[in-house]
């Protein structure tokens, strides 16, 4: 079990606990500010992007204690507020009935990463009883929404899943789980932060992938698939090889391997991995 | 299961085009809308219904006089709640959002269920501990009128929430089992339970 499972989970994973996507849809309306909409911007918490430009100087000066510090800091904060976590497909549609309203919604990440215009960016789904008041935060959802049926949700989850993008959940007020995200490196904020300075905002999922080298055919379907840099192919073998230790169990290989060659195995059955989230 | 390469393939479709004709609603520049109730609807919710009309002259909680009486409560709010002087953005996107999908349950049903908290008690400390399109669970920590009946040596205060909430039941459209289950020493803990009866269940 991870750590978050392990505080909200009670005793199952915690994104499958109904409990973490419930919320009161009302409270008594407060005077000023609030009633015209001026809670905060639920994607302006950004997985770490306000402080990657603290984290770049650190870096660059080469003040390794400072950059674990800025790290440090930021992560306490994101775990009580902010954070994600990989999820498979499986998983995801899981979620699909045990979360209401779902929400097809536009990616700020990849909005303002790669410049995606509104109308061909629909891959992030907003979820909970916050939704009904979307209309609070008009740039972020400046592209519109279209509320789904869990159906028509399943549908449109595996749609990005074929098309490749990483599944997760993210916590908007720990442990409510107000988002699904859809993404890939490098638009994701997430996904590249994770990589590129190890900022934990995003976490492994519960599963990591294997290959069976005796299914494995060498076709290099899978290695584009991979957002984590965690694929390869063995020169020597020409066959598929996952880095587990840096795999992040989203399972996109195995909807790309015509041959069935791999599988996802519990993390926690691996004394190796089993604690590296 | 659908982590699989030939499930997959059948997947046709692009994540972005609109699901369905008109489902995509848009920002309304300049609008500025109100989400939360207002303290008006309290007041004026106690003024008719205050918590002392739970019981009657004789001091008396019977059966009937329970039902009668949260149903009284219920109509009252519905009826304040979705006025013109007291209906909100939540409410609008919550229905609207039911006619788009066909799906009524949980939210249309609920927003009655927590407006009727709200206005008869509103410092209660209260959560949704499930909220599936098949269960709504409200989970109450220190309930009022179940520590005033506990008071007097009662402990049917679940006619009354029963009576109301089959009235927002039917104003919502809905056939729902309910049941509730109360903590034994009057401690104002009790949960709520709702559920979509299964086919055949």
């Amino acid at each position: 079990m991870c750590w978050v499972c392990e505080k909200y989970g009670n005793g199952e994973k915690w994104y499958l606990n109904p409990e973490n996507y419930a919320r009161r849809l009302y409270k008594v309306r407060k005077e000023g500010r609030e009633a015209s909409g001026a809670d905060a911007d639920p994607q302006a918490a950004g997985m770490g992007a306000g402080v990657v430009a603290e984290l770049v100087k650190a870096r660059i000066s080469g003040d390794l204690k400072w950059e674990e510090e800025i790290k440090r800091d930021a992560l306490e904060h994101a775990y009580q507020t902010h954070f994600g976590q990989v999820v498979t497909l499986d998983e995801y549609l899981q979620i699909l009935d045990i979360a209401y309203p779902l929400v097809k919604m536009t990616c700020g990440c990849r909005r303002v990463q790669r410049g995606m215009p509104d109308e061909e960016n629909f891959t992030c789904m907003g979820i909970g009883p916050g939704m009904y008041k979307w209309e609070r935060w008009p740039e972020t959802y400046r592209g519109g929404v279209e509320f789904l049926t869990p159906e028509e949700a399943k549908q449109w989850a595996m749609m990005n899943h074929k098309e490749g993008r990483v599944q997760t959940v993210d916590v908007f007020g720990t442990p409510y789980i107000g988002g699904l995200c859809q993404c890939e490196y490098p638009g994701c904020v997430a996904v590249r932060n994770r990589l590129d300075y190890d900022f934990k905002f995003l976490l492994k999922g519960h599963t990591v992938a294997k290959v069976d080298r005796e299914k494995c055919t060498g076709c290099k379907s899978c290695l584009g698939r991979c957002q984590f840099k965690s694929l390869n192919l063995e020169v020597y073998t020409n066959k598929a090889y996952v880095d587990m230790d840096q795999c992040f169990g989203c399972g996109l290989c195995i909807t790309a391997c015509p041959s069935g060659a791999i599988e996802l195995l519990d993390r926690e059955s691996l004394p190796g991995l089993a604690e590296n989230w | 299961m659908a982590l699989d390469f030939k499930v997959l393939q059948k997947v046709k479709g692009n994540p972005s085009t609109e699901v369905a004709a008109d489902r995509r609603l848009k920002i309304n520049p300049g609008q500025d809308y109100a989400y939360d109730m207002p303290k008006e609807l309290i007041y004026t919710i106690n003024h008719q219904f205050p918590l002392e009309s739970l019981f009657n002259q004789e001091g008396e909680t019977n059966e009937d006089f329970l039902i009668k009486q949260g149903k009284t409560f219920m109509n009252l709010l519905i009826r304040e709640a979705d006025s013109d002087a007291f209906r909100d953005r939540t409410a609008d996107m919550i229905e609207c959002v039911a006619q788009q999908t066909g799906i009524r349950f949980p939210h249309v049903f609920e927003r009655y269920v927590e407006l009727g908290i709200l206005n008869l008690r509103p410092r209660d400390a209260w959560t949704v501990t499930e909220a599936t399109t098949k269960t709504l669970k409200v989970r109450n920590f220190n309930c009022s009128i179940g520590k005033m009946f506990a008071e007097k040596g009662l402990d049917n205060c679940h006619i009354f929430c029963q009576a109301a909430n089959q009235v927002a039941a039917e104003k919502a459209g809905l056939n729902l089992k309910m049941s509730s289950s109360k903590g034994l020493d009057g401690n104002g803990l009790c949960e709520q339970v709702f559920r979509i009866p299964q086919a055949g269940g």
